[in-house]
């Protein structure tokens, strides 16, 4: 009973201790955030290395999800003869959802693994030790710039990959299937509100935080040298994607419930 | 050593566990201002724990650390950041940011000091440069060091913005003779011309007697013998007594008796 209790115990301990730290650490960004100096050229150098990094995947994802939807929809469509909606359907799939999902997942794979090897590679090497001893809040240095870099670029993202994805829908439904480019651009617009395209971007700024948040903190926290580097990477990936599905279902229910 | 002097780093009953295992045990050290302390001790016997208690990147689980009659556990956040000011710090493996050249790792801490004035920079990091005896490293990265090199860049970069506190931790291990003993004269150098107050963690002993005015011996989570390098060549200590022979000529000759007999063996 007594071990019964133990393997059921440990791990919801370590979950609720693994829990409080990661919002510990939000709690210590978060104040962070507004203080000076700002570091404007850091924010900048990791927009750029989240875009340089996830752009090409995210391109090709969209685009081909966008494909795959149309093809997908046009049988089905076709037995209402409703093939003028397929665009329509595209649309509202690729704003509300599937865009800012898809890019949050290969953000997470590619920005955030990234980001808790970095931190953690510093971790084992004492140079987080060093910039606290250079009185430099490593908090402020390190994850603040991240943080804001994710939530700006993760948005950004989407709506380009928003885009392409309706290029890609597009380019099946007129190129693939003969549809009427015309009725097809319609059709995708006309019934595009603007809360299908602002609720995707909200989710996807905060699924970037997600992000962010979980790789900074899986990294700040590495321990046992390379080894623990490798494992607090792929630990950030698994527990970033899973936390944005998550958040994208609260968040979706929250959105489309009002 | 002299009682007028002032107490600048007090260490009281510092107590330290990691899980099971208790690696200070009631730590008690009292550091004079300007006064250089070498604190020796066995590989793996809690010396980077002691110091990283000092600078506040540890909380003790019990006793407390004040520098400057300030309690380093009671603060945080920016009075902290204001407080690290005073201290600089070399790592073991010296911590340079690998994504940084030399020349920006050393000019960090005077850029986020609100160094504004390039030129001013340059002028401090070569100098600090030259002090090390690393001149025109500027453009390396550290990656491309060997690892007495990264060592000496730690170093300029811990001093380029006058520290008033250095800790040490192993400047001299796995550096050749030579410049493990450029490294002690940059110490001793610091300690004289700048009178700043220091605690060095070394394995080498006879690099303490050259950088320190006193030594502390630490064994098994205490400080078992702290005094003088003469107190501590006639500590009769046994611990300490084994740590401060030379045990270099010891291990010499063991070499050389095994070298022998191998020959002898061979014909
Ligand atoms: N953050 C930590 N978490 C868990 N254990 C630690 C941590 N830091 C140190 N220890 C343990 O404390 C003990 C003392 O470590 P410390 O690094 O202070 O040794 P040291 O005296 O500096 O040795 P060396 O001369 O090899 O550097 C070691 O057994 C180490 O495993
Ligand atoms: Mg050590």
């Amino acid at each position: 009973m007594d071990k019964f209790l133990f393997y059921l115990g440990a791990p919801i301990l370590r979950f609720i201790n693994e829990a409080g730290r990661l919002a510990l650490l939000l709690i210590d960004t978060l104040k962070w955030l507004f203080r000076r100096p700002f570091r404007i050229a850091l924010v900048f150098k990791h927009m750029e290395e989240i875009g340089v990094r996830s752009l090409p995947v995210v391109m090709i994802t969209a685009t081909f999800t966008g494909g795959i939807l149309a093809l997908q929809s046009y049988s089905s469509f076709k037995r209402f003869n409703a093939e003028s909606l397929i665009g329509t359907m595209v649309a509202i799939a690729l704003c509300r959802e599937l865009a800012p999902v898809l890019t949050g997942l290969i953000v997470a794979g590619r920005v955030g693994s990234a980001m808790a090897a970095e931190l953690g590679t510093m971790r084992v090497t004492e140079q987080i030790d060093a910039l606290y001893t250079l009185a430099v809040n490593p908090v402020h240095y390190l994850i603040v710039p991240r943080f804001i870099a994710a939530f700006i670029m993760m948005p950004i993202l989407t709506m380009l990959a928003d885009g392409l994805g309706i290029g890609g829908g597009f380019l099946v439904s007129t190129q693939v299937y003969g549809l009427n480019p015309t009725v097809y651009i319609r059709a995708s617009f006309n019934y595009l509100e603007y809360e299908d395209v602002y609720s995707g971007l909200i989710k996807s700024a905060v699924f970037g935080l997600t992000i962010a948040l979980t790789g900074c903190y899986k990294g700040f926290y590495t321990s046992g040298g390379a080894e623990g580097v490798g494992k607090a990477t792929t630990s950030a990936v698994v527990i970033s994607m899973m936390l944005i599905l998550i958040i994208d279902y609260f968040m979706g229910a929250l959105f489309f419930s009002v | 050593m002299q009682n007028s002097r002032k107490v600048k780093i007090q260490i009281r009953g510092l107590e330290k566990s990691f899980g099971e295992k208790k690696v200070l045990d009631g730590v008690d050290l009292d550091i004079y201002e300007g006064e250089s302390v070498a604190v020796i001790g066995a590989s793996g016997t809690g010396k980077s724990v002691l110091i990283k208690h000092v600078i506040g990147l540890l909380r003790p689980d019990n006793g407390m650390v004040t520098v400057d009659d300030i309690n380093v556990q009671d603060l945080s956040g920016y009075e902290l950041q204001e407080f690290m000011c005073r201290f600089g710090m070399l790592f073991q493996g010296g911590a340079l940011f690998d994504s940084m050249s030399v020349f920006d790792n050393v000019a960090f801490p005077l850029r986020e000091r609100g160094v504004r004035d390039e030129d001013q920079i340059r002028k401090r990091v070569d100098e600090m440069l030259n002090l090390v005896d690393m001149d025109n490293s500027g453009n390396l990265m550290p990656s491309d060091l060997s690892g007495g090199m990264r060592k000496r860049i730690g170093l300029a970069r811990a001093l380029a913005p006058e520290p008033n506190i250095m800790l040490y931790d192993e400047p001299t291990t796995g550096l050749d003779p030579v410049v493990g003993g450029v490294i002690d004269r940059l110490i001793v150098r610091t300690r004289d011309r700048f009178h700043v107050t220091s605690i060095t963690i070394t394995h080498d002993i006879r690099s303490a007697y050259r950088i320190a005015h006193r030594i502390a011996m630490l064994y098994n989570g205490k400080i078992i013998k702290i005094g003088t390098p003469e107190e501590m060549r006639s500590c009769s200590i046994p611990e300490v007594e084994e740590f401060v022979a030379d045990r270099t000529a010891h291990l010499e000759n063991n070499l050389f008796q095994a070298g022998n007999s191998g020959f002898k063996g061979g014909n």
